[in-house]
């Protein structure tokens, strides 16, 4: 393992001049696919008109726009592609922090229990909530769904950090492995919950579970603050991490404060994804695939595939609502099968290209 | 440089738009319908043309299956709904997500919402409130006040009836424990105005049910929605099936089977269900 990582940072040391150059062009790839994003919808405007009425704010053009698009496009798209762009960098963040951590390229937040817990929240919510919880309902309104998925993954990770502490240590292979375990009993309460929910609860369920952004709206401005919040955090972590992808060990003895590090990346991944999950529901393979995408492009330097993936991150979530929206119209997708749908193939494709690469 | 072009086709298309919005303050002419019962229930009041398209749980009648849908009635899109061009939404209430819907208002388009169809109650007031709505109030009472006096009357008659038989409804047969339906569901009511009583209404909402349970029970009738019947067989091959087999309900050709679209729900059409699965089980005395 140590070997292989030592590789990886001599070869990331030949690529390291290209690899930054790759990040001003995401963030290009990334506006232009913002631009889409805002331009195409069930309801037709032109990108360019829409673009002219963002940039007429700036007194740069004149917006010729009906009332009713420009509703669409302030009401509807704006705050979808905002929270888009904000939950995919929080996944794509969290999942190449978690893959850093753990040095284990399968890794994502729902392993410390991110996943489960805020899943596991929102079905008490869901299911007990009028008979259970109504007061909590009257007080949060809209933010009840929200409010118990953050709370919820942020329970269950320390839980799992807890767990894994042994004399004011944290071991990340006990911490793997207690999150499994937790998942698993987490697994089993979502499932009796499962059980005695009726009809209409169980649709809720399989929706919340495949993610959408259609909520967005002012209900999901806290959890994007959280997820700015938190991935700013995650950035930070870039270096050290380097040094982790050597071994823990050899991290400490380089002077990097491993607890400290372990603890940040922890809490800081579980409230990005937390905030994710409470304001879209589940997106799965962003953070998996976002983190692979970047090193297949510009080599293992954290200090590259940390906001290389969130950018893609980013891209992807945008690019996947977009498609969600327009391909059954009038109805929607949710957004988690599209990123397992097109993703996953997407994913393979890149992984024997760059077999080919290696073999030849 | 294709600006003039694109401004007459605006017009055109927004002119007709305008149209249609300073109709809509006396009736609806371009209506979404959202939950199965609404749509049945505008179909019912003689409105269907009206109906620009509908939602996926709306399966009754059959002509509404060509118009476009748009999507499950708690998962609606916002823009989807939009480019539509509606001026009347009527749905179900608990459909959503509630910002959409607050954005459609927003947008002055009319949002109505009708109580859940679940009494006989109801089934009235929904009636009545989408008739108000489509401005057919006629239709609605004539509608509304038959489907309340048809349910009276059926339900004094199931009072009377002595001894009522046991009717079990199973939602699948095969692998697994089937579903059944318990108390709070359309299909307990049916069951109780027909005349008859719930074998399970020992639980609450639709619910698997034990195999041993099953014949535990021993009901004397086995109630099916007619899908299920068909993909199982028909009644000859159930005798077959290692657990509905033992049943002596089974055995005897006492199985009942009704469209799927009318168990699942009450509306309009409910006094009819009644009526059919209470023929079955009393053939001689109406």
């Amino acid at each position: 393992m140590a070997y292989l990582s030592l590789a990886k940072i001599r070869r990331r040391k030949k690529r390291d001049g290209a690899s930054y150059w790759l990040l001003p062009l995401l963030l290009v790839v990334l506006f232009i696919a913002i631009l889409l994003s805002l331009g195409i919808g069930g309801v037709s405007i032109p990108p360019l008109a829409s673009a002219g009425h963002f940039l007429s704010y700036l007194g740069l053009t004149h917006s010729d726009l009906q009332p009713q698009e420009i509703l669409i496009l302030e009401a509807v798209r704006l705050p979808r592609t905002a929270l888009g762009l904000a939950i995919g960098m929080a996944l794509g963040l969290s999942g190449a922090v978690m893959q850093s951590l753990f040095r284990n390229p399968l890794a994502d937040p729902g392993l410390i229990g991110v996943s489960s817990g805020a899943a596991l929240a929102v079905v008490c919510v869901i299911v007990l909530g009028d008979s259970l919880f109504a007061s909590f309902l009257e007080a949060t309104s809209s933010y009840s769904l929200p409010l118990a998925a953050f709370a919820g993954s942020l329970a269950t990770t320390a839980l799992v950090y807890n767990l894994a502490r042994r004399q004011g240590a944290t071991d990340v292979a006990v911490m793997l492995l207690m999150g499994i375990a937790v998942n698993a009993i987490v697994g089993s309460f979502i499932g009796l919950l499962t059980y005695i929910a009726d009809d209409s609860e169980l649709r809720s369920l399989t929706f919340w579970s495949m993610g959408s952004l259609s909520g967005a709206g002012e209900a999901t401005w806290p959890s994007i603050g959280i997820m700015l919040f938190a991935s700013l955090l995650l950035l930070r972590l870039s270096g050290p991490l380097n040094l982790f992808l050597l071994g823990e060990t050899e991290a400490k003895h380089l002077g990097v404060a491993t607890e400290g590090i372990k603890r940040q990346a922890a809490l800081a991944a579980a409230c990005a994804t937390g905030a994710a999950v409470a304001a879209a529901g589940m997106i799965g393979f962003i953070g998996l695939i976002a983190p692979h995408l970047a090193r297949l492009i510009g080599g293992a330097d954290n200090r590259f595939v940390l906001p290389a993936a969130a950018l893609i991150g980013a891209l992807l979530i945008i690019l996947a609502d977009t498609i969600a929206r327009i391909v059954v119209l009038p109805a929607e997708l949710p957004i988690g099968l599209v990123t397992s749908f097109i993703g996953g193939p997407f994913f393979f494709a890149l992984l024997f290209r760059e077999f080919r690469k290696r073999r030849a | 440089m294709t600006y003039p072009i694109r401004h007459l086709f605006l017009s055109l298309m927004i002119f007709p738009a305008l149209l249609v919005s300073a109709v809509a303050h006396s009736a609806p002419n371009r209506i979404i319908t959202v939950g199965g019962p609404v749509t049945e229930i505008v179909y019912a009041l003689g409105a269907g043309d009206r109906i620009i398209a509908t939602d996926t749980t709306s399966k009754y009648p059959e002509q509404q299956e060509n118009l476009p849908k748009v999507g499950y009635m708690r998962q609606l899109s916002a823009e989807g709904l939009l480019a539509l061009q509606p001026d009347q939404i009527i749905a179900l209430e608990g459909s959503g997500p509630a910002p959409v819907l607050d954005t459609l208002k927003d947008a002055g388009i009319a949002v109505t919402f009708i109580p859940e169809l679940n009494s006989p109650e109801a089934i009235h007031t929904g009636v009545l409130a989408i008739a108000g709505i489509l401005g057919t109030e006629e239709n609605g009472q004539v509608l509304g006040h038959s489907v309340k006096e048809k349910l009276e009357v059926l339900q004094q008659q199931a009072q009377k009836r002595e001894n009522p038989p046991l009717v079990l409804f199973l939602l699948s047969t095969g692998q697994g424990s089937p579903m059944t339906a318990g108390r709070g569901t359309a299909i307990d009511t049916i069951i109780q105005y027909s005349g008859a009583r719930n074998a399970a209404t020992d639980l609450q909402g639709f619910k698997p049910m034990a195999s041993e349970y099953i014949l535990a029970h021993a009901p004397d009738y086995l109630l099916l929605p007619s899908r299920t019947l068909e993909q199982a067989g028909g009644l000859e091959a159930l005798k077959k099936d290692p657990l509905l087999g033992k049943l002596k309900a089974v055995q005897e050709n006492r199985v009942l089977s009704l469209d799927g679209t009318l168990l699942l729900g009450l509306g309009p059409r409910t006094p009819e269900a009644i009526a059919t699965i209470s023929d079955q089980i009393f053939p001689n005395n109406r």
